[in-house]
């Protein structure tokens, strides 16, 4: 620690825009949850239709992640929880 | 086991033995879904960390995991008291879910366990290999899973 005191600015942080940025769910690849269980999953979960629920399902898969949904993130930690409850594997971050 | 449609629900008809081996695989499960030993990666993957930051996570844990694992205790009580009554099973369209998350957190257990990949099911499993009982396990879990979902679609 020095004793000299010098004032370093912060750097600047726009807390609105910040706040704004919506938090994206990603659900992981894994090699034992069935492909017609996941799709059903996001079904439930979001209320997607069959065929945006299979194709995201099939982006998990090939890419072995994808994007599910985005939004507030008290939403989003919600529908984690959902998604852990039916056993998938999913994760929280924050758009850049 | 035969499965089939049975107004808005879906019928099981299991053997003497299916039902014993779902009971234990039951049972087994509900015992140690309350260790909260989050080093056994089964455990681990029942309760998956839901941000990079381990801060974040810890935070989420705290009130997610109770929820998590309230729902799993309900669902896997769920199919035992169904299987006590009898070889029979009606699964009415509310109890669906139980079942499906009940199964497949029996699958993510054995298949953890087994530390399976995806590829097992070429034949590469030996018949004298010890594991090759708790694979045909897993097989079967994942054809009456894969059957619900069928009826149900």
């Amino acid at each position: 620690m020095t004793s000299t005191s010098t004032i370093v600015a912060e750097p600047e942080v726009d807390l609105r825009v910040e706040l704004a940025r919506p938090w994206n769910i990603i659900v992981w690849n894994d090699p034992i949850n069935l492909m017609t269980y996941v799709t059903r999953v996001f079904m439930t979960v979001f209320g997607y239709s069959k065929e945006k629920s299979e194709r995201l399902m099939m982006e998990v898969h090939n890419d072995g992640r994808s994007l599910v949904a985005s939004g507030a993130r008290e939403a989003m930690e919600q529908a984690v929880t959902r998604l852990h409850e039916f056993g998938l594997w999913a994760t929280l971050e924050q758009a850049s | 086991m035969k499965i089939s449609k049975a107004g808005t629900g879906v019928k099981l008809e299991l053997l003497e033995g299916e039902r014993d081996i779902l009971t234990q695989l039951i049972d087994d499960f509900r015992e140690f879904v309350m260790s909260e030993d989050i080093t056994d990666p089964a455990v681990a993957r029942l309760f998956p960390s839901a941000y990079a930051e381990s801060e974040e996570s810890a935070e989420f844990r705290k009130y997610s995991e109770p929820a998590l694992r309230e729902t799993k205790e309900r669902d896997s009580a769920l199919m035992r008291d169904s299987l006590e009554r009898g070889n029979i099973v009606n699964i009415s369209h509310t109890e669906f879910d139980s079942w499906l998350r009940g199964l497949n957190d029996l699958r993510l257990t054995l298949g953890t366990r087994l530390e399976v990949t995806g590829d097992e099911f070429g034949g590469e499993i030996p018949d004298d290999d010890p594991r090759s009982f708790l694979y045909s396990l897993y097989g079967w879990l994942g054809w009456v899973q894969g059957s619900l979902l069928e009826v149900e679609f």
